[in-house]
């Protein structure tokens, strides 16, 4: 239980009084307006600016010549070199460069691809930034930039595989919701040693959910998808209890649920009642690894 | 700062109990988030299952009694296990708390049949009015208070055609009430506030769709007004302040109302040490600012110069603030 707390089960048991708890309060979190001032004028400020620039090139972007086109991603991915270079990639700054000059390669190749219409498939343009984004990674070793590399490599792989349909929108959602997902376990532990698996684990997850998804959309006849993932997210669960990794059992646990799900709809009556029996067997799986593979257990 | 420190702070009167009362706070271990999410999960699908099939066998019959069966239900789980802080205790009174809330939307159903439907409102109202002193699960609360604040000022503002103007005050007084609450601390009615909150969201998403492209606008000279007096006031007190009200003075005269409010919810945040509320208000602030982007009516050009200008501005009060 944090002091704040504390003191407010102190001020709602009328123990303290309320200037007695402010002050306390004032003690303890001092407010530091500059702190919190600076860093809130310097986000906003950096999006404004940022904002501003793109929409001021978005509506001139037909006026502008070809060179100018083409140079200012180029400026930019120069301008991020340089940065990175100067502050060094372990540094916090640095590392933002990085990610700059990532974004901008994906830029310069879609205005390259515009400005001479070299009649190239939209996919076609993953694969190469998806390339060009791995030495960055290697250098930068940033998990959260190999996480961008990946994407790109998913996006890639997936419209190679597909021409467009309406699911698109619905990948993309899918797979912002398992990456969002996967940061906030990120965030809730703090296990920097296991990160990498996970991390790689995640977009490979989403796959299976996307190819069993289209499985069942475009080729009712076809349980290739969704045996394979069904066999990947099972693997996945035995490595995690080896592992002892209980993040990556929950996620897998609720994975295979949902994969037992959509095998539901397809075969079985009662979808619900099945589909809500799965995850509760998958809540139970975690509560029971719980005490097993917890974090504290292995230090006692 | 430790509990004994803290401690010295209490009437020397009440420093016994108050001690005890640490003591038998610092007893219980508290779950992690995880834990409680997967938990509740869990609890989810249960009380799904048997909520639906519950509905499944009755159908739309008997709603009052299957309304009592569930409530009674979930209160009996809350308070059976109210004491228990394990894993198992957390599921158990998750699982009375959605029991209750099913139960609840069966009688407001049932309400909202007895009433007639154009009396949502009402029903929602009554709910929200006998679960707050009887449940106290903050989320139990906040979803009645918040839909009976809602559905209110659906019923006030379509019933009336209140203009924008009309649903910036109304905004201006939830958010008035909602702050009350904070600067109070009134931690029993934090949920209420929080709901309240939601409502002047709510008000402004409804001006939004409703008055568009010239919404917002109704109560700039109100909140312009207002700053103002606190700078009156501010200048002739603590100078240093003066800054900060002319800048939002100007902030009340040129953005729109939700934008401003939520300036005012994140330094009130700030200020009270309640970082949920600093983060909803910045939440707000940035919808608020992306409908007051696409309601002006100026070329793409200008609107880029529009957020180019600001930021440098941001940028530049930044580096003078830091010299």
């Amino acid at each position: 239980m944090n002091t704040k707390h504390v003191l407010n089960g102190l001020l709602q048991n009328k123990f303290l009084t309320l200037p007695a708890y402010e002050r306390l309060l004032g003690e303890l979190y001092p407010l530091n307006a500059g702190k919190w001032l600076s860093a809130r004028l310097l986000w906003a400020g950096a999006g404004f600016v940022l904002a501003g620039v793109i929409c001021f090139f978005a509506a001139n972007w037909q006026h502008l010549g070809q060179m100018l086109k083409l140079g200012l991603p180029l400026a930019g991915l120069l301008a991020c070199g340089l940065g990175a270079w100067h502050k060094g990639v372990q540094n916090a700054a640095g590392q933002a460069f990085g990610f700059g000059a990532g974004v901008f390669i994906g830029v310069f190749l879609a205005v390259f691809g515009q400005v001479y219409q070299t009649g190239a498939f939209v996919y076609q343009l993953f694969g190469p930034w998806c390339l060009l984004l791995v030495p960055l990674a290697v250098l930068l070793r940033n998990k959260w930039f190999w996480l961008m590399t990946v994407y790109v490599g998913a996006v890639y792989w997936i419209s190679k595989s597909f021409s467009w349909n309406p699911t698109w929108p619905l990948w993309y959602g899918i797979n912002g919701l398992f990456i969002a997902a996967w940061a906030l376990a990120e965030v809730l532990v703090r296990q920097n040693g296991r990160v990498f698996c996970r991390f790689l684990w995640v977009p490979f997850s989403v796959f299976n959910l996307y190819f069993a998804l289209m499985e069942r959309v475009y080729f009712a006849k076809e349980w290739t998808f969704l045996i394979f993932a069904l066999v990947f997210a099972a693997a996945a669960l035995v490595y995690a209890w080896y592992s002892k990794d209980l993040v990556l059992w929950a996620w897998n646990a609720f994975m295979l649920a949902g994969l037992g799900s959509m095998w539901a709809a397809e075969v079985l009556p009662f979808y619900f009642f099945i589909s809500a029996g799965f995850f509760a067997v998958a809540g139970g799986a975690v509560a029971w690894a719980w005490p097993r593979l917890r974090e504290d257990k292995h230090h006692e | 700062m430790n509990n004994e420190q803290i401690l010295q702070q209490v009437e020397p009167a009440l420093r016994q109990q108050a001690k005890a009362f640490l003591l038998e706070q610092q007893k219980t271990s508290p779950l992690s988030f995880l834990l409680k999410a997967l938990l509740f999960v869990g609890a989810l699908c249960g009380a799904g299952l048997l909520v639906s099939g519950f509905f499944s066998l009755f159908s739309a019959r008997h709603f009052w009694v299957q309304g009592v069966l569930f409530t009674g239900a979930g209160w009996f789980f809350l308070y059976k296990w109210q004491a228990d802080q394990t894993a198992l205790g957390l599921f158990l009174r998750q699982l009375g708390g959605l029991f209750v809330l099913g139960g609840q939307i069966l009688f407001m159903s049932e309400l909202d049949t007895w009433l007639g439907y154009q009396y949502w409102w009402l029903a929602a109202l009554i709910i929200a009015a006998v679960s707050y002193p009887l449940f106290r699960s903050s989320f139990n609360r906040f979803f009645w208070c918040a839909l009976a604040v809602s559905l209110c000022c659906d019923k006030l503002i379509d019933d009336l055609s209140l203009g924008a103007t009309a649903c910036g005050l109304i905004g201006l007084v939830l958010f008035a009430a909602g702050a009350w609450i904070f600067i109070k601390r009134r931690f029993t009615f934090y949920p209420l506030a929080y709901a309240l909150l939601w409502g002047c969201a709510w008000v402004g998403g409804v001006d939004a769709f409703s008055h568009a492209p010239a919404c917002f606008n109704g109560v700039n000279w109100l909140l312009a007004v207002l700053a103002g007096v606190y700078l009156y006031k501010a200048l002739a007190g603590h100078k240093k302040r003066g800054l900060g009200v002319a800048v939002g003075a100007v902030c009340a005269l040129v953005l729109n109302w939700p934008s401003v409010l939520a300036l005012a919810g994140m330094y009130l945040g700030r200020r009270l040490r309640e970082n949920v509320l600093e983060w909803l208000a910045l939440a707000g602030l940035v919808c608020g600012l992306v409908v007051f982007y696409f309601s002006l009516n100026i070329s793409l050009t200008y609107k880029s110069l529009f957020l180019i200008g600001p930021g440098v501005l941001m940028l530049w009060a930044r580096s003078a603030y830091a010299k």
